[in-house]
């Protein structure tokens, strides 16, 4: 048996194994699930309710989506809409007294939302707000806060808003 | 425990603020890093065990720390 065979066909051998570890570390770093932050997958959601606690969940879920590497998309239509409302003066300028008359009604902004349930004209709201302070859980204004800041996606519905302003 | 350990107290505060904060520290600091969070959620002893899984970070220990718990975690 010659001497050189073996050694030469092991390194003929590795060197196919190291091309096709390449190839596969190449294809792992095209997909997308593979990707560095260790994210998989994507997650969307719709926002249809303009209530605190149904806001409040969609955004618990999606922070915790985000804080695991995944892409979030929250789409916000109808009710959901007026909770990216931010009041401003000149705001009703462009608008007829239908569209204003309804933003009046609406709340102006996402720290007015309303429950769904024990609202009772404010006073389970602020209830609520008492004992989530109290326990140190996060207010939706922050939770909205900390998703944006971890890169969420939020589309709003255009004839939403042209419904609410 | 190095110098250069990155401290995060989450204590008292709710899931899932202390796993947003870890995501947080994840953008800030490079590969490598050694972070050590504290915190005293319920959850947090399984969310931060899933959240080195699915992230691919390295959960170095998981240990009590007076009332809470420390979790050292090497980022990747």
């Amino acid at each position: 048996m010659n001497k050189e065979a073996g050694p030469a066909r092991l390194a003929g051998e590795l060197a196919a194994l190291r091309e096709r570890v390449a190839r596969l570390e190449a294809l792992q770093a095209e997909t997308p699930s593979g990707s560095a932050s260790g994210g998989t997958g994507s997650v969307s959601i719709v926002c249809f309710s303009g209530e605190w606690d149904r806001l409040f969940a969609a955004f618990t879920i999606a922070n915790g989506a985000l804080a695991l590497g995944q892409d979030v998309h929250m789409f916000f239509t109808f009710w959901g809409a007026t909770v990216l409302r931010k009041k401003s003066v000149w705001s009703g300028l462009h608008r007829s007294w239908l569209q204003n008359l309804m933003g009046l009604l609406l709340p102006a902004n996402v720290s007015r939302v309303p429950l769904s349930k024990m609202h009772f004209g404010g006073l389970g709201k602020w209830m609520m707000g008492i004992l989530m302070k109290q326990k140190g859980v996060e207010d939706l204004p922050s939770l909205m806060e900390h998703a944006r800041d971890l890169g969420a996606k939020f589309y709003c519905c255009d004839t939403s808003l042209d419904l609410f302003g | 425990m190095p110098d250069s350990t990155i401290l995060i107290d989450a204590r008292g505060l709710k899931c899932p603020r202390p796993i947003i904060e870890l995501a947080k520290a994840r953008r800030q600091h490079p590969s490598g890093s050694i972070l050590r969070i504290l915190a005293d959620d319920l959850a947090f002893e399984s969310d931060v065990r899933a959240w080195c899984d699915t992230t691919g970070n390295l959960l170095v220990a998981l240990e009590a720390d007076g009332g809470a718990i420390a979790a050292t975690i090497e980022l990747r």
